[in-house]
């Protein structure tokens, strides 16, 4: 099977569809904004548990490998991960340079 | 106490003992002004104070954060980031010393504001605004397919549509236009959510 009858099988999508469901996620992000504002609620408590609560599940997943890890050890694995995870993220930020200016 | 809250409540309790101008910018600004989303630092821009700095930088110390000397050193000669891992959690801080004209424009303008209990001096919905377009400097090159593929680019849009007609929009123009960033503004905000 070449790449295009493979491309036609699975229905790839293309930039210009990628790009409308994003814009309908920000919309959606947006409205969920404009919400915790109007009801005061501290959009920084939410983050915070998802935060906490994620790291929780992080936590359990290391342990269950490594279950004699100690704390300070379990944090540098986290710490590890979080690094791997930004770096990749960092393929995608513009010039920080611009704040030096 | 979850891990956010911990750190700022400690925070708190060291900038209020050291007495040192802050201002809390980055994710915890972005999440503040309502777009909810992971961020594992907590970035902090302090005024250059080396009395203090140093009392500060140990003072973290005591509240178990881990500082490394070194690192506070370069921070203080060359204006680069200081890292500072939080001993219970796997967090970190930011820590930037103010010697540049936005860094110290962010400073001078910050607002104590009440979160989770902690009155803490945080940037200005504003100046967040103008730190993103700072960060992404210009965004001609980028498609238009490719602009929401960008963090700052998300964070901007998403602050800015959830806050509007509460942005003095003329302190960001001018802000803007004084760094020379204005295609990038009007490109942003030319975005069509709707469509």
């Amino acid at each position: 099977m070449d790449f295009k009858s493979e491309e036609k099988k699975f229905n790839y999508l293309t930039r210009k569809e990628l790009y409308s469901i994003r814009k309908e996620k920000l919309r959606t992000e947006i409205e969920a904004a404009k919400r915790l504002l109007q009801k005061k609620i501290e959009p920084i408590e939410i983050a915070d548990n998802f935060f906490h609560n994620t790291i929780k599940i992080i936590e359990d997943g290391i342990l269950s490998r490594n279950p004699y890890l100690t704390r300070e050890d379990l944090y540098q694995r986290i710490v590890e991960n979080f690094n791997i995870a930004e770096n990749i993220k960092k393929q995608r930020t513009r010039g920080k340079n611009n704040w030096q200016k | 106490m979850a891990e956010i809250t911990n750190i700022l409540s400690r925070l708190e309790k060291i900038f209020e003992a050291v007495k040192l101008k802050y201002v809390v910018v980055g994710g915890i600004a972005v999440i503040h002004y309502g777009h909810v989303r992971g961020t594992q630092d907590i970035d902090i821009i302090i005024e250059e104070d080396q009395s203090k700095i140093y009392q500060f930088f140990g003072l973290l110390r005591d509240f178990d954060f881990n500082v490394m000397q070194d690192q506070v050193n370069m921070g203080y000669k060359e204006g680069t980031q200081i890292s500072v891992f939080d001993n219970k959690s796997p967090m970190r801080l930011d820590i930037k010393i103010a010697h540049k004209k936005n860094e110290k424009d962010v400073l001078k303008n910050a607002i104590v504001k009440n979160i989770l209990g902690c009155n803490l001096s945080i940037a200005p919905l504003e100046y967040v605004l103008i730190g993103k377009i700072l960060y992404m400097g210009t965004i001609d090159d980028i498609p238009d397919s490719e602009l929401l593929e960008y963090q700052d680019i998300l964070d901007f849009l998403t602050i800015y549509h959830a806050n509007k007609g509460n942005i003095n929009m003329d302190l960001v123009y001018k802000k803007i236009g004084e760094i020379g960033l204005l295609s990038t503004l009007e490109r942003l905000l030319s975005i069509d959510l709707k469509e």
